[in-house]
């Protein structure tokens, strides 16, 4: 084995073991980055790599932030966390959150499913994913556990459904892999939008399976009512204000009035009125909300930060490199070397974060499927649909990058905003049969690409 | 026997855009023969090791050793630096070959850098045929028609844009299409059919202008920094210049070849407007930019400088272009 | 926030300022949240996996945080503080500006964030270290 192999298995090896003594996740991936980095440095010069290692390459690291720091994008994450922590304090989502569970009343698992929805939604408007599980983390965690739904359950629920904003278009992701690919984003926003639904069913399918088979994960409240038309009426009139809010942000980004980031101020701005509008705000809230804000973002941001100087390290000992170089040497035919691009992956996923795995593995992963010569019908509108296709396959695999253990940001995210009663290992529980779900959904993809190329074809053709 | 070395060449543009990208790795190919594996290059993918925008500043600082990219992401460091990309109204690329090779280009490009204090060596490697004029939703007949429009926009060619009322941003490639789907732009320009097709502006905007008043050619350039530069030995420092040269030929003729087809399909599958900017526009656009040379020309002793140059030698070329050449249509 | 709305009013009010707002919000963003990391240290709420840490002895967790205090962070805060000053050098001896033509100038005032924060974040992971050798030696 080259020196090279053994020194970026070592760092991986190190940064699993480094991280579960406890220190903070950022500081880790950073340190690792530092300590490789000399590593790397001591075995150019005593055991003869190539790395090209040194204090100076490791100062690409500040480059690295300051173009973090340089994404106007971004900037609408601590507006979404603001409108959900807001929203919390006002009182609206969590009387939205019933409202609509007094529909699926009798249904159980309604709460549950309810989240799902609001999921989807919320994917539709944020495309963010850490924002759409901080606020679906905020708005029904509680209520769901006053429910005395079972723990797993409801975190698995929160954490899958805020997921699904990677997937959903607006999806950040799509757009930086239709950018390491060269495809076009429009046709990835609609290549996704069959799979996210069918994923979105999935979850509302196996919610009312746990209910039918498991009914005490996922309680009646007991309180239940018939659904009757008096019901309805005080339903909508009690939601009416938070989806006025909703419609707002979602259809200014739908009717092309705003970008997501005006629409996350647009937000942020509503949610204060609504606050305000039902006498709940006070200088006391804002701080509260403001600070909660800061915080989240904060933390989150530190991960970035690290993370940069990681991948920046691992790419200059030829990480990448030695990815592709296994990947070329499977002896497997078509379907069987797709079935192992996903699978590794989905182990990279473990480790990894999707934008990691975005830039690192995907432009080395993409000429290998496109060089397999796949029939895959674009119905003569859409460039590359063998790309598509693949590409809304990682997409569903990368999924589960966000809920797998030990760094899954949907499952930090979460963790952010749960009590301090609830650990980790709750949330690595609840999630493990939805990373089930998307396996199978990953499947059903394999077997129709139409469902992922039909309609970018209409769409464009 | 020559020092072995490793140039890490980060990009500005996936290599999978024709002519934007592919000459690069032709490049490292070229090179790995040309010198016997005395220089390598690996080439790194957009913000793979490091942004498009911080290329210069981490080549100059020794970070990288070398990038590819091109003059007119320098703007906001250095105000001359689109002179060395496109310039509007300027000369398309046999014209600009003429200038960097046998006029003062080469000297002034160098220059130019040398006394914006980067510790770079400059070579163009590659040069692209005119761009598209940009993607619009409805027809421009007037400059009224401007008035207002939100659209991305490159190097100069945006200063000129803004005169008639346009506002402008300056958007990375990839962000350009999902802009325009949720109209946070109108309009917009990029780069050739071939790249733009790519990208699927088609699929919103389906009025598609020419000629490319504002990119008549661009060039594309190679930055090693100066410290490594100095140390190859003369046998290395050839190598890299004749086969950069050699890529200013192979992208030029990989530019003119892949754009018929491009815009042939076009209109033929994807209901795409080929349109011609009216003699009312394009005396806009010169007269806006006349009033943007004498601006810069005013604020920034550099810019005057390659400037005037470059007008002079254009001023000179003109008794062979005018004469020399048969009329296009 | 603020410069958000500002923004939306004015694109759709009087169709201008696009460019200089946009990158206001990124720059008052950016200053928010590079502060914010050494905040969230303070605050001792950065993200941690702790599966195993809250099984270890109040020492141990202790030895452990002065460990990657020590070996961990200040290594990376070090190599950032390191190379951000030139490249904050650079850009003002330059007086670079954005790239976009009606963008903000002084861009070494956003890049000078990046030392700041950084020296922040060293002063913060200090305090947090002379905390933890504090508890060592009293075993609290
Ligand atoms: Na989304
Ligand atoms: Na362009």
């Amino acid at each position: 084995m080259e020196v090279n192999e053994i020194l970026v298995i070592a760092m991986f090896l190190s940064f699993i073991v480094l991280l579960f003594t406890g220190f903070p996740v950022a500081f880790v991936l950073g340190g690792i980055g530092v300590a490789f980095g000399f590593i790397g440095y001591l075995s150019d010069m005593y055991l003869d790599t190539f790395t090209g290692l040194d204090m100076l390459t490791l100062g690409l690291v500040v480059n690295r932030i300051y173009k973090i720091m340089d994404n106007w994008v971004m900037v609408a994450l601590p507006m979404f966390i603001f409108m959900g922590i807001m929203l919390d304090r006002s009182g609206v989502a969590e009387r939205l959150m019933q409202s609509i569970q007094q529909l699926f009343g009798r249904v159980r698992g309604g709460l549950a499913i309810t989240v799902t929805l609001i999921g989807i939604i919320l994917a539709a408007s944020t495309g963010i994913v850490g924002a759409s599980v901080v606020l679906l983390g905020l708005m029904s965690l509680k209520p769901m556990l006053d429910q005395n739904y079972s723990k797993p359950l409801a975190l698995g629920t929160i954490a899958s459904a805020g997921t699904l904003g990677i997937l959903i278009p607006p999806s950040i992701m799509l757009v930086i892999m239709a950018d390491q690919l060269a495809l076009s984003v429009g046709d990835l926003f609609m290549g996704a939008v069959f799979p996210g639904i069918l994923l979105g069913t999935l979850y509302v399918v196996f919610i009312l399976a746990v209910g039918l088979f498991k009914p005490s994960a996922a309680p009646i409240p007991a309180d239940a009512k018939p659904v009757e038309w008096q019901m309805i009426i005080a339903v909508l009139k009690s939601i009416l204000p938070p989806v006025a809010l909703i419609i707002a942000v979602l259809g200014s980004i739908f009717a092309g009035i705003a970008t997501a980031t005006e629409a996350s101020g647009v937000g942020a701005l509503g949610a204060t009125l609504l606050a305000w509008y039902n006498k709940k705000l006070s200088f006391k809230v804002f701080k509260e909300v403001a600070h909660g804000t800061y915080n989240t973002t904060a933390y989150i941001f530190a991960v970035f930060l690290g993370a940069t100087c990681f991948a920046l390290v691992l790419r200059e000992l030829g990480g990448d490199e030695l990815i592709e170089h296994w990947l070329t040497g499977l002896p497997f035919g078509d379907y069987g070397i797709i079935i192992c691009v996903l699978a590794i992956i989905f182990l990279l996923g473990f480790f990894l974060d999707w934008i990691e795995i975005t830039l690192i593995a995907l432009p080395l992963l993409a000429p290998v499927i496109s060089a397999l010569g796949l029939e895959i019908d674009g119905y003569g509108v859409v460039d590359n649909p063998e790309l598509v296709w693949f590409v809304m396959l990682v997409a569903m695999a990368l999924q589960t990058s966000f809920l797998t253990p030990p760094v899954g940001f949907s499952i930090f995210y979460l963790k952010g905003v749960c009590p301090p009663d609830v650990k980790l290992t709750d949330i690595y529980k609840g999630v493990v049969p939805f990373i089930a779900l998307q396996l199978m959904a990953l499947a059903i993809l394999v077997a129709w690409p139409e469902l992922v190329l039909w309609l970018p074809a209409m769409a464009y053709g | 026997e020559d020092k072995k070395i490793l140039l890490k060449v980060p990009v500005a543009f996936a290599t999978s855009l024709p002519g934007l990208g592919t000459p690069i790795p032709k490049v490292a190919e070229q090179i790995e023969l040309v010198t016997n594996k005395s220089i390598r290059m690996k080439v790194y993918e957009p913000g793979k090791l490091v942004a498009p925008f911080e290329i210069l500043g981490a080549v100059s600082a020794g970070k990288i050793n070398a990038g590819y990219t091109t003059a007119g992401y320098w703007a906001g460091k250095i105000p001359a630096s689109p002179l060395f990309s496109a310039v509007p109204f300027g000369p398309d690329a046999g014209e600009y070959m003429a200038w960097m090779y046998y006029g003062n280009g080469m000297k002034l490009y160098q220059e130019m850098y040398d006394t914006a204090g980067y510790n770079v060596k400059v070579m163009p490697c590659a040069i692209n045929p005119p761009e598209t004029s940009g993607w619009f939703a409805k027809p421009i007949e007037k400059p009224e028609d401007l008035q207002g429009l939100r659209m991305r926009f490159f190097g100069l060619g945006a200063k000129v844009m803004e005169k008639l009322g346009v506002s402008t941003s300056l958007l990375p490639g990839s962000e350009i299409f999902p802009a325009l789907e949720k109209g946070a732009i109108d309009a917009t320009e990029f780069s050739t059919p071939s790249v733009d097709t790519r990208v699927g502006f088609h699929k919103i905007v389906k009025y598609n202008y020419f000629p490319g008043w504002h990119q008549q050619s661009t060039i594309f350039e190679l930055l090693i920094n100066k410290d490594v530069w100095n140390k190859m030995s003369a046998s290395q420092q050839a190598a890299l210049n004749q086969v950069c040269k050699a890529s200013m030929a192979d992208s030029f003729a990989e530019g003119e070849a892949k754009q018929f087809s491009a815009m042939k399909e076009n209109v033929e599958k994807r209901g795409v407007k080929i349109m011609q900017w009216n003699d009312t526009m394009l005396n806009a656009f010169q007269g806006a930019w006349d009033e943007v040379v004498a601006e810069q020309s005013a604020a920034d002793p550099m810019f005057k400088k390659i400037w005037d140059d470059m007008s002079a030698f254009r001023e000179d070329y003109k008794l062979w272009g005018q004469n020399a050449f048969l009329p296009r249509k | 926030m603020l410069v958000i709305i500002v923004q939306v009013v004015l694109r759709y009010g009087f169709n201008q300022g696009m460019v200089v707002l946009e990158e206001l919000q990124w720059h008052l963003y950016a200053i928010g949240v590079m502060f914010g990391v050494s905040y969230a240290q303070v605050t001792n709420s950065h993200i941690r996996v702790d599966l195993i840490h809250m099984r270890l002895s109040r020492r141990a967790q202790h030895l452990w945080e002065i460990f990657g205090i020590l070996f961990l962070m200040f290594p990376f805060i070090y190599v950032v503080l390191d190379a951000s000053l030139p490249f904050v050098y650079d850009s003002w001896r330059i007086n670079e500006s954005s790239a976009s033509p009606t963008g903000l100038p002084f861009r070494w005032l956003i890049k000078a964030v990046i030392p700041l924060s950084f020296g922040l974040l060293f002063i913060a992971g200090l305090s947090r270290l002379i905390r933890d050798v504090k508890g060592l030696v009293k075993g609290e």
